[in-house]
């Protein structure tokens, strides 16, 4: 059930073009996460649906109503969509409660009742009540700017990047309450982001924006697992990509042979494997004659719960001898994270195994 | 640990102590000397007794006065407001045409000092006086004062404030007033004190509109009778009413703060576009173009070609010139000289007692040119004669007048300069106050500069505290002017005009730039 709708949408500004051809829909109640680069259009994207810009050409619908199509456009103040912005954008010469009630009308009977029931929802004290922003704590003005933005009962929410100025640990909590608000609420969330971890964490849908267009939209741990093309599956986390040649439902590669998530291609491909998939063996354990790659740790990087192991790969492996042409896409380096419980040293041999399918990029 | 001092920590103070020294001293010299007409103020009360001040104050000329000063600062002050703010955000935040070319436009009536305004009005409507024509010239003559802050202040605001406004139901109409209003209004009582305090200062404006107050009253009575009560009395109620205007603004301000919540890059605004009303819109900046320089340049003009060659006598033109140049350049050589401790101590020692000394130079700074004018009048005949109308005591009136002006600037080039390179400076062994010498002053040099060219700027248009002071003989450009234009030889007047507004072009040129500059997020 689509909610909002953009469709075939540009924006230009002057000769560039921030967003072409654009289309996207967001589930009713869902929480959308649309994430890309910078310089990808996403906050085009969100001005957008906000209505603080009008299209060039395309059409935006929510539910039922037309937002905008063509250059005719309905202005933002008519749009009734919430929107809290980077830094939450809070009314400096306002007080706290003044900045929630600034959407709810002054003469409204409830008025007072409402901003207190809002404070409470999004946790504020209401000792807070007369505070000026100023007096805020960065997670505070956020709590403030979303409670503003909830007062109007909006029944879709725009986040831009409200996360990105609040430290790394408060950064996590602010996520988790924000979402479990605006769920508790129904209201339905677009989250803009630029951090991959962020927007897998935070949503249901998530949408990668580059270049101005969608390039894939989709379940998170299926665009995790299932990206399209090699940019894509390295933005959203870390990623091994082999050339491979395909055989019944098997790429051979120069780390071993990994079942493929798809049986039906056959011939040489890229494939792309996520770290995790690799696991590392003690070299003296692995039976010299087995299919198991062989590697060498030269670098290491402490992270606290995790080693990260600068893994480089020794061609002389059978698997290599078999498939003479195949190499690793980018040179013969990559990183993998250890629990750091057994720490390997710079030197080691290891032996690689691969667990899981391995995904077949376009 | 309490009852061992640590080499480090004495250490910390002999590195300090001896780099502050220096400077404290002739700051606090200098405070004090700019404490002399408040004080003489404080003096004069005191001293006339409470049956002189009630004989001489509380008589209905004085309130006559009273109620003229406040109307006029009622009126025009408002009045202003309204203009300014409609000017600047059609320039700044609309599609209006050319409105690089207003922008400049809306400041360059600074560049005409106050009475040209009044003399090009008078001689163009001779029928225009009292106060609709005190209120008009002054409106016209003073309002980029407002302007500039607002303007600049508009180009800083955040535009993620109006469209979240927006997102919460508010239409165009509600956001301006709501969210736009209330973020200028720093801007916007900064720029009607400094207007109400000039409307409170200005003599030869209100003179040509024949509109009388209390600066004016004040140099006709001293002219009457040298250093009279009368004219030291008034002066007092003059103190007051400047006193109460800088009260007032501090309670309009608040102590809001304004500035942007948060550190993000700002954006530019998008501009409203004007459409069918972008002409209509287009005749606001034009009519007060035509009104605040059209008119002064057209009076000159016609004045110059009706005067043809004849005007253009030389020996007159020629020492009013280079006496201009002289007390222009020695006054703001000086003044600067002076504002040097204090804006030093401001950026690299701020304490309390530096904050009071400010303070001094702050309120002094407001009190119009014929106070500090009346009290070193009073203050060198009775004390120090052999000063009295001497250049020395003029200079000294300059530099308590524009010590302000010169700080500004100093400071903010000061804090340009970083204080490791005294610190590095001092540690390759130079003198403390060679070492400052050697490195913020060379870097600040500019700015020192700029500052100076203020002041200059100033002093060359400076009419009142020059009457009063200036020893006999002294014909400066705006002395010359007064003299013709007080015997309605207009035509006489007009090339010292014309000097005038030439010398303070640049004076135009440097505050448009450094609003420029402030208004960079």
């Amino acid at each position: 059930m689509s909610f909002l709708k953009l469709d075939n949408v540009t924006k230009r500004y002057g000769k560039s073009a921030a967003v072409i051809g654009l289309n996207l829909t967001v589930p009713a109640g869902s929480r959308t996460a649309i994430v890309g680069p910078s310089g990808s259009g996403k906050t085009t994207l969100l001005r957008l649906i906000a209505g603080f810009e009008s299209p060039d050409q395309g059409s935006i619908a929510l539910g039922d109503t037309l937002l905008a199509q063509g250059t005719m456009s309905v202005p933002a103040h008519r749009r009734g969509i919430g929107y809290v912005a980077q830094e939450g954008a809070l009314f400096p010469h306002l007080t706290l409660a003044a900045n929630i009630g600034f959407g709810i009308a002054r003469n409204s009977p409830d008025r007072h009742a409402r901003i207190a029931e809002l404070m409470q929802q999004v946790g504020l004290a209401p000792s807070m009540h007369d505070r000026r922003p100023h007096q805020l704590s960065g997670g505070q003005q956020q709590r403030v700017a979303l409670a503003r933005a909830m007062a109007r009962q909006p029944k879709l929410m725009l986040l831009d990047e409200p996360f990105s100025a609040l430290d790394a640990g408060l950064r996590e909590a602010m996520r988790d309450m924000v979402g479990d608000v605006l769920s508790t609420a129904g209201i339905t969330t677009i989250l803009v982001t630029h951090d991959q971890a962020e927007a897998l964490s935070f949503a249901d849908h998530l949408a990668v924006l580059r270049d101005g267009v969608v390039v894939q939209a989709g379940p998170p741990q299926d665009l995790y697992l299932r990206p399209k093309d090699a940019q894509t599956a390295r933005f959203l986390g870390d990623a091994i990509i082999l050339q491979a040649r395909l055989e019944d439902g098997f790429a051979h590669t120069i780390l071993g042979s990994v079942p493929t998530d798809t049986l039906s291609s056959r011939g040489s491909a890229t494939i792309m494997l996520r770290p995790e998939q690799l696991e590392l063996t003690s070299a003296s354990q692995t039976d010299p004659s087995s299919t198991t790659s062989l590697g060498r740790i030269v670098g290491r990087t402490f992270r606290g719960s995790t080693w990260r192991l600068l893994i480089e790969h020794l061609p002389a492996s059978s698997a290599g001898l078999r498939f003479p042409s195949l190499a690793l896409e980018t040179s013969s380096i990559f990183t993998i994270e250890t629990p750091s419980l057994a720490p390997l040293e710079i030197g080691a041999t290891v032996g690689i195994q691969i667990v899981g399918t391995a995904h077949i990029l376009a | 640990m309490s009852l061992a001092v640590s080499p480090a920590q004495t250490m910390e103070t002999k590195r300090h102590a001896p780099l502050h020294l220096p400077m404290i001293i002739p700051a606090i010299i200098i405070s004090l000397l700019s404490l002399i007409p408040l004080g003489f103020i404080v003096w004069i009360a005191i001293a006339s007794g409470w049956d002189t001040v009630r004989d001489l104050v509380l008589r209905p000329k004085v309130a006559e006065l009273l109620f003229n000063t406040l109307i006029l600062v009622a009126l025009t002050l408002p009045i202003s407001i309204a203009l300014t703010v409609s000017l600047a955000w059609l320039i700044e935040r609309t599609n209006l045409p050319f409105a690089r070319l207003w922008s400049w436009l809306m400041v360059a009536p600074l560049a005409i000092p106050a009475f040209v305004h009044s003399y090009a009005w008078a001689s163009v409507v001779p029928t225009l006086h009292g106060l609709p024509g005190a209120v008009m010239v002054s409106t016209l003559a003073y309002f980029p004062f407002l302007y500039l802050p607002i303007a600049a202040q508009l180009r800083r605001l955040d535009p993620t404030l109006e469209e979240t406004a927006a997102s919460l139901g508010h239409t165009p109409i509600a956001i301006f007033i709501t969210v736009i209003l209330p973020q200028l209004r720093l801007a916007i009582c900064g720029g009607a004190l400094l207007i109400g305090l000039h409307l409170l200062a200005e003599y030869g404006l209100f003179v040509l509109m024949r509109f009388d107050t209390f600066a004016t009253a004040i140099v006709d009575q001293f002219q009457a009778v040298y250093n009279g009560p009368a004219a030291n009395l008034l002066g007092g109620v003059l103190v007051l009413l400047c006193l109460v205007l800088l009260r007032l603004e501090v309670f309009a301000r608040g102590d809001e703060r304004y500035a942007r919540v948060g550190s993000g890059a700002a954006r530019h605004a998008p501009k409203w576009r004007l459409g069918a009303l972008t002409w209509l819109a287009a005749l606001l900046p034009a009519a007060l173009t035509l009104l605040a320089v059209g008119v002064p340049i057209f009076t000159l003009a016609r004045w110059l070609i009706s005067g043809g060659a004849d005007v253009w006598r030389l020996d007159g033109i020629g020492p009013a010139l280079w006496q201009t140049a002289c007390l222009s350049l020695g006054g703001a050589l000086i003044t600067t000289l002076a504002a040097l401790p204090i804006a030093w101590l401001s950026i690299r020692a701020p304490s309390r007692v530096q904050r009071l000394l400010e303070a001094c130079h702050y309120y002094v700074g407001a009190l119009p040119g014929v106070i500090v004018a009346l009290a070193l009048v009073t203050i060198t005949v009775r004390v120090a004669l052999p000063l009295y109308q001497t250049m020395a005591t003029l200079l000294l009136a300059y530099l308590l007048m524009f010590l302000p002006r010169a700080l500004v600037g100093l400071r903010a080039s000061i804090a340009q300069a970083p204080i490791e390179l005294e610190r590095a400076a001092v540690s390759l062994g130079k003198p403390p106050l060679v070492a400052i010498w050697k490195t913020t002053l060379r870097l600040a040099a500019p700015g020192a500069a700029a500052s100076a060219a203020l002041v200059a700027l100033g002093i060359a248009n400076e009419l009142t505290g020059t009457l009063m002071l200036a020893p006999n003989g002294t014909r400066t450009l705006a002395m010359r002017f007064w003299s013709y234009t007080s015997e309605l030889n207009f035509a006489a007047a007009a090339p010292y005009a014309v000097l005038m507004v030439v010398l303070s072009l640049p004076l135009v040129l440097l505050l448009r730039l450094e609003s420029d500059r402030e208004s960079k997020p």
